[in-house]
């Protein structure tokens, strides 16, 4: 399942297969087609409840496109109410020329429709324009988006669409443009960013009575009522129609977008990009309690330490769920009621007052010394792949000191530390 | 050692942490809930001077003796981890929880940033209002009202620091700015702030302050003073 990250822990490979996807999707049309549905979504996408779930629809048919290019790739979010600059402040991780290019150029000519400049920076240059804004600002928004997301009513969440506006209009040129903003690598990133909040929010409320992951379940305009299919994929003609749907319709409802998960995708921040198995699954079976006592011991146990020869036959297990305690405190032998048998009154066994037995003060058994010796050189799986940092960070070139790497690892493992304690709780 | 305390998508926090490792400046980076999950908790009262401890359940501690300031990000407080009780007890418990943990907080006397208050675990407990309230008393010329509206580029958020004002990229901030954010500073209690100025038809206004900062926008301010902090 790919996991979609913020853009500031990208690798450099991951930054350059992303860039080069998108490309491919440009070059091809794919981009274009993309930026026509866009153009007649103003009511079905926008300006109401469908907002975001049309747009987990159209965000993830996208990123499919961009895994037919590199199975690899994943859309990055921008998360835009942060700087996003490397870690001595001096350069923006987004802007950057390995990633989306420079903002517009506005050193010759004049500006064109909101504001846009051609981009002559970076791998999009001359292909569509930005603002000439400065790249150690943002457009922030932060408040606003908190207070959308503390609620936990969806018509008050659903605000969003007010501050993702907002970067839109940042960038501003073709990527504020309604009908051009598909085009530009902005509008996923943004997209991207906007439907991790709606799961971040999900995941926030989930858990409070009564609690609507989407509403209205009916009565809302068309196609934003929960159970609505959506344009243009239920392959109606208003707008316009766009194939191949128009031919093969098919029903998408924003009830089919409520879990990200089931659609083959996750969040760093809302599910971790790490799979973290449940412990009996994560330790080499050599480690498991119940092996770690090789039959050889087990045999050599002195019979006074075996609790099923110990116990008085009346006392099994079944007596003691049917009888109670009160009988079960009737029923105690004379040497239990006294304190235990002899042999513990006085210390314990032979064996253990002296220290256990003689494999035990020799280091252990030979069998317990092999088990491990096997897991650690002959390729045994001592930690699993999934739970192992993820050091492909160490590649980047351009953070020396610190890479982008290191903050994704910190971040992975502050998640995995969070587990671990919720299984404290 | 610095300490910061963030949530695991503080990208802010992570990235100074990143940028502090960079100068070679011990860094612990801990969860709010550690602060309360399996960890030994205590501030020791009786002495010359109150004593806060911290160890957490994955070995990191905190003492007076070890920790040169501490960055403190948390977006709520942490919630005892009981299993049992009605609703009341509960409630009772995080509030005793957060009454201690505000203690806690306020025992440190290193510098802190965000460091939390009764209502606002983020710290900062005066409203935007009141904040405007207190910048008109020092005579500085402030928003009529919160400018929710104000497009982006009419606002300049100003880092204030015991060592300089900042704006965006880590470049000084222009005397207009400047002088306001520096009278504003002591306010505010901390070793570093930001304050947001909108402009006004005589100049800029202040607007009120800005919560959980961005350190990355200033480029390498906060990390540099922070790291000059653990210099011997």
């Amino acid at each position: 399942m790919g996991c979609r990250k913020n853009l500031t822990t990208l690798t450099a490979s991951e930054r350059s297969a992303f860039v080069n996807a998108f490309l491919t999707l440009m070059d091809d049309g794919t981009a274009q087609g993309y930026a026509d549905i866009h153009a007649g979504a103003g009511a079905h996408g926008h300006g109401g409840p469908a907002f975001v779930a049309w747009h987990r629809e159209f965000v993830r048919r996208f990123e499919l496109d961009l895994q037919n290019i590199d199975p690899n790739v994943s859309l990055p979010y921008w998360d835009w109410t942060q700087a996003n600059l490397n870690s001595s402040g001096t350069q923006s991780l987004i802007w950057r020329d390995d990633f989306l290019g420079g903002p517009g150029d506005n050193s010759s000519g004049s500006a064109g429709s909101f504001g846009g400049f051609p981009v002559t920076t970076g791998p999009f240059a001359g292909r569509f324009t930005r603002k000439p804004f400065d790249i150690f600002t943002f457009p922030g928004t932060g408040g606003d988006i908190a207070a959308d997301m503390a609620s936990p009513d969806f018509n008050v969440f659903r605000g969003i669409e007010g501050p993702h506006g907002s970067a839109h209009v940042f960038c501003g040129g073709d990527v504020q443009a309604f009908t051009e903003t598909c085009r530009t690598p902005d509008f996923w990133l943004i997209h991207c960013n906007v439907d991790r909040l709606w799961a971040q929010w999900i995941k926030d409320h989930e858990g409070a009575p009564g609690f609507e992951p989407y509403k209205p379940v009916s009565g809302g305009p068309t196609g934003h009522s929960l159970n609505d299919s959506m344009w243009p994929w239920n392959g109606t003609q208003v707008p316009f129609g766009v194939q191949p749907w128009v031919n093969s319709p098919e029903i998408v409802t924003p009830a089919d977008m409520i879990d990200h998960l089931a659609l083959g995708y996750r969040y760093d921040t809302v599910d971790g990009c790490i799979d973290i198995k449940p412990l009996k699954e994560r330790i080499p079976k050599e480690f498991l309690p119940k092996e770690r006592i090789p039959k050889e011991l087990k045999e050599r146990l002195p019979k006074e330490l075996s609790p099923k020869e110990r116990l008085p036959k009346e006392l099994g297990p079944k007596e003691l769920k049917e009888r109670g305690p009160k009988e079960f405190k009737e029923r105690l032998p004379k040497e239990l009621k006294e304190g235990g048998p002899k042999e513990f009154k006085e210390g314990g066994p032979k064996e253990i007052k002296e220290g256990g037995p003689k494999e035990f003060k020799e280091g252990g058994p030979k069998e317990i010394f092999e088990n491990d010796t096997k897991s650690f050189t002959e390729g045994g799986v001592f930690i699993d792949p999934g739970l192992r940092p993820d050091l492909t960070g160490a590649d980047l070139a351009f953070e020396p000191g610190v890479s982008t790497g290191d903050v994704s690892r910190l971040r992975n493992d502050l998640l995995a530390r969070r587990a671990d304690l919720l299984r404290r709780r | 050692m610095i300490h910061i305390f963030c949530e695991p998508d503080d990208g802010p926090a992570l990235w100074l942490a990143g940028a502090l490792s960079e100068r070679d400046v011990p860094v612990e980076v801990s969860l709010p809930e550690e602060l309360l999950v399996g960890s030994r908790f205590a501030l020791e009262l009786g002495g010359d001077a109150p004593e806060p401890r911290l160890t957490t359940a994955s070995g990191v501690s905190l003492s007076t003796g070890n920790v040169n300031a501490i960055v403190a990000r948390l977006t709520s407080f942490p919630v005892p981890p009981l299993e049992n009780g009605s609703d009341a007890d509960l409630v009772y418990a995080a509030e005793e929880c957060r009454a201690s943990l505000v203690g806690w907080f306020a025992a440190w006397a290193c510098p802190m940033i965000g460091r939390p208050a009764p209502y606002t675990p983020w710290g900062d407990d005066a409203s935007p209002r009141e904040w405007r309230v207190m910048a008109a008393s020092l005579g500085l010329p402030v928003a009529a009202d919160h400018l929710a509206e104000t497009p982006d580029n009419a606002r300049t958020d100003v880092l204030a620091t015991s060592g300089g004002c900042f704006v965006a990229g880590g470049e000084a901030a222009p005397s207009e700015l400047a002088d306001p954010a520096s009278r504003l500073l002591p306010l505010q209690n901390d070793i570093a702030a930001v304050f947001r100025f909108v402009e006004g038809p005589d100049g800029p206004l202040f607007d009120g302050p800005v919560p959980m900062v961005d350190f990355g926008a200033f480029g390498p301010v906060v990390p540099d003073m922070l790291a000059d902090l653990t210099s011997p």
